[in-house]
């Protein structure tokens, strides 16, 4: 289990998570959704460990993550909001060097990276630099990347983003087999659609504060609303968007 | 103002910002500052030659014919050392001239000409080049147009027209002849093949440039061999100065002849080739992807047998992959090699005119004989690689990637250190040493080509040691601050602190290459020296304080507040490849 105390994250003049606690169990999906600017990533990286809480603990299978980073990096998988990867190195020169980095045997490495890249659509593309690729291309390296060494915690920040209607199909359900292997998921999407699909609870940040932290059956039946989108409007969006669509017609016509 | 003229100003703006790749000196640097410091030591140049050289002329009192000859020499250097600059410039400028995709797919998006475009690109490369050519020439062009000048009033004033007009010209050539074969290569190539050709291109051109400054003879040496006055391009345009300044005799006119028509020609292609690029080839590129479809070209079986453990093979392929596909970090490498080079061909000029020197270690040189021209230039080569090599890791070449690294840093620091080490052999040290292995087994008979190699060898160990001293670093995968820049002036100037230290180094390899015992001990004191330098690198990298370094930081900034908290670092941390300390060792303790 994923558990967060009362974390907060406060840079010079703002804070970007304030006392956020809540728990991705194994077995389950765990939704994190907020509007832009909301915190789930800088949440994320505390995570993942790459940035660390100003206050608060964050606890895998009940340890501190601190404690161990070694052992808790080989449990950790992670894709990035942002498709950040290295663009002079081939898809699959990426794949090989993650996994030498995590200390993955060069035969089996071999066998996950050509499993990856075929199951991904990618071995075409695998001798072609990563600065070719199209964004969707890019996500699912980092999608490969993330499993290569079969991790317990999978974090998943936006990863929808750029994929193809076929691609997005197969992650869908692979979060769910994640899960029903075992696996620890917290997984961040502004796609709702999606979210109510996939998780089995989700997490609603605004203004880097938790608003709702329950089942999406729960909070159906407790804030009597029957979508996911309707539940996160009335909880983490303050702006009336129909009004905003016409100033910014405006603005236009200027 | 017209629309045309606005789009003109604010495109000329822009290319001219982005026409020499800053990044190259600093990543993020501020533009104007750096360019202004590139002029600054092009003015210092210039200044330097102006308090040496004008004074010892002017006060000479050699008679007007001498003088006059002494004058040409200086005159000749002056125009090869501006055209070696302009060389620089273009080839510094290399991809920013002609159009790339980023040019065609935003541009072509907005309801700018072509010729706008065109325009903009050549009035900014034009006051780059010029500024170049004055700053290089801002002392010196107001102080040798007026040594031996002929009668009259106007006369200085010819003198002074002449000198900068030829200056102008003589850069201008060299500018479009790279231009024109650059341009060439991107009509006769297909443009996804071109971009890959072209940074071989770049390269070839840097160090002809280099090579042609440094290995062309002198006016005076060449004064006796009519082959050079016809082949060199700053003795055309010496010849031009001559002819400006009224001396049409032979050779002037005619080397006055070849400069004005290899100018034509060049500028002709130039102009031709850049003006079809942009009205032809702006459109077809976006058609075509920047990179060519992936072929496998992989050392990965070689790499394999040579390093056993997947860890450093990791790192020596990301390290190989970019220095190969990087064209900044490339450029950058090819920089350092380049200085070396040119001090090695400084030394080798000796073997191609003879020059006769009062040293005795540099005279009566036999090439296929120990000599020290060669055995200077071995080590300057290996020096400049392995600091430049060392210089170049420090520059990321994805900050946003370097996540990866830090989510998979599951090995200790002194493996990091280790596979970095490894690496710095395999790029800097190995490939010189095999070069110099060939050259030195084939010229020179073995009982001084060996010996030296060893020397070579346990040198090339002990600086990649002591260029390692304190770096924490996954190479490509750091921060690096704007200010750096400096670091490649401080390293300049450790170069200039070698070459002297080599000088001493050489005469001692000299003198010790002719008996046994003596190369053998020097070897012996070389190889203690590499070791110890080994161990305390060992030391600092196995010190569980010394944690990877992904944020550079001012060292005024580097407190060591001893932490000891989880997020810090712990004692306990049990890494993959070593089992947990139980007592935290202090930096500095036994290996």
């Amino acid at each position: 289990m994923l558990e967060l105390r009362n974390v907060t994250k406060r840079y010079p003049g703002v804070s970007a998570v304030r006392d956020v606690s809540f728990a991705a169990r194994a077995g389950e999906v765990t939704g994190y959704l907020g509007p832009n600017g909301s915190g789930k990533s800088t949440t994320m990286k505390m995570i993942t460990g790459l940035i660390d809480p100003t206050e608060g603990q964050i606890l895998f299978h009940g340890e501190p993550i601190g404690r161990d980073r070694i052992r808790y990096r080989q449990r950790l998988g992670y894709v990035p909001e942002e498709p950040q990867l290295y663009p002079h190195l081939t898809g699959a020169e990426y794949l090989e060097m993650v996994g030498q980095l995590r200390g993955i045997d060069a035969g089996p490495l071999a066998e996950k990276i050509d499993g990856f890249l075929r199951l991904l659509w990618l071995s075409d593309a695998r001798y072609v630099p990563i600065s070719s690729y199209s964004k969707g291309m890019r996500q699912k390296v980092l999608l490969a990347a993330a499993l290569l060494h079969n991790p317990e915690l999978v974090l998943l920040d936006e990863p929808f983003s750029g994929l193809d209607v076929n691609s997005a199909l197969i992650l869908r359900d692979l979060i769910r087999e994640l899960a029903a292997r075992g696996k620890v998921v917290l997984f961040s999407s502004h796609e709702l659609e999606t979210v109510e699909r996939v998780c089995s609870r989700v997490v609603i940040l605004h203004k880097g504060r938790v608003v709702a932290n329950d089942s999406i059956e729960q909070l159906r039946a407790l804030m009597s609303l029957p979508t996911l989108e309707g539940i996160f409007s009335q909880l983490a969006i303050e702006q009336d968007t129909a009004a905003i669509t016409q100033q910014l017609l405006q603005v236009m016509e200027l | 103002m017209s629309s045309e003229r606005q789009q003109f100003r604010v495109l000329y703006r822009d290319f001219l910002f982005r026409l020499v790749d800053v990044e190259l000196l600093s990543a993020a640097g501020d533009v104007p500052k750096l360019l202004g410091q590139f002029g600054a030591a092009l003015a210092a140049f210039s200044l330097t030659i102006s308090l040496v050289t004008f004074p010892a002329l002017a006060r000479s009192g050699l008679p007007y014919g001498k003088l006059i000859g002494a004058v040409r020499l200086e005159q000749e250097f002056l125009i090869a050392t501006t055209m070696a600059i302009a060389g620089l410039f273009t080839v510094l400028a290399w991809n920013a001239v002609f159009p790339d995709r980023r040019d065609s797919l935003v541009l072509g998006l907005l309801p700018v000409r072509v010729r706008t475009i065109l325009m903009a690109k050549i009035a900014a490369i034009g006051t780059a080049l010029g500024v170049s050519i004055a700053a290089v020439n801002i002392f010196t062009g107001l102080l040798f147009p007026f040594l031996a000048t002929g009668p009259g009033l106007l006369t200085p004033l010819r003198s002074l027209g002449a000198y900068w007009l030829v200056m102008t010209l003589a850069g201008l050539f060299v500018c479009c002849s790279l231009l024109a074969i650059e341009g060439l290569a991107s009509h006769l190539l297909n443009y996804r093949y071109f971009i890959r050709f072209s940074s071989f291109l770049q390269l070839t051109a840097f160090f002809a440039n280099l090579a042609m400054y440094f290995l062309k003879p002198s006016f005076a040496i060449a004064g006796s061999s009519s082959i050079w006055w016809r082949k060199l391009p700053s003795f055309w345009f010496c010849g031009l100065l001559q002819v400006l300044n009224g001396d049409s005799a032979y050779p002037f006119g005619e080397l006055a002849g070849r400069a004005l028509w290899g100018l034509a020609i060049t500028v002709s292609i130039a102009a031709i080739t850049l003006s079809l690029a942009y009205a032809m080839s702006m459109r077809r590129m976006v058609e075509q992807p920047d990179i060519p479809p992936g072929m496998r070209v992989s050392g990965t079986p070689v790499i394999a047998r040579l390093l056993r453990r997947q860890f450093d093979r990791a790192i020596l392929m990301f390290t190989a992959r970019t220095l190969a596909r990087s064209r900044q970090h490339r450029l950058l490498l090819a920089a350092y090699a380049g200085i070396g080079l040119a001090i090695a061909l400084a030394y080798a000029r000796d073997f191609l005119y003879g020059t006769p020197s009062i040293d005795p270690l540099y005279r009566d040189l036999q090439w296929n004989q120990v000599n020290a021209p060669f055995l200077v230039g071995s080590l300057v080569l290996l020096f400049f690689a392995v600091i430049g090599a060392r210089a170049v890791f420090a520059m990321p070449i994805a900050l946003t990637s370097n996540w990866i690294f830090r989510i998979t840093a599951v090995y200790s620091p002194a493996a990091y250190s280790g596979a970095v080490r490894k690496s710095l052999y395999a790029v800097a040290t190995v490939p010189i040493w095999l070069f110099s292995a060939a050259l030195f087994v084939a010229i020179w008979p073995f009982e001084y080509a060996g010996p030296h190699l060893a020397v070579l060898l346990v040198t090339g160990i002990l600086m990649v040691e002591l260029s390692l001293y304190r770096f924490r670093k996954v190479p490509f995968a750091c921060s690096y601050l704007p200010g750096k820049a400096k670091v490649h002036i401080r390293l300049g100037t450790t170069g200039i602190f070698f070459l002297a230290a080599a000088n001493i180094g050489v005469r001692i390899e000299y003198w010790a290459l002719h008996k046994d015992t003596r190369i053998e001990v020097l070897i012996a004191i070389l190889l203690v020296g590499a070791v110890l330098a080994h161990r305390r690198n060992l030391e600092f990298s196995r010190s569980p304080a010394n944690l990877l370094q992904f944020e550079d930081l001012p060292l005024e900034e580097l407190t060591s507040l001893d932490l000891r908290s989880e997020q810090v670092w712990s004692g306990e941390t049990a890494y993959l490849d070593t089992p947990p300390a139980t007592e935290p060792r202090p930096q500095g303790s036994g290996a």
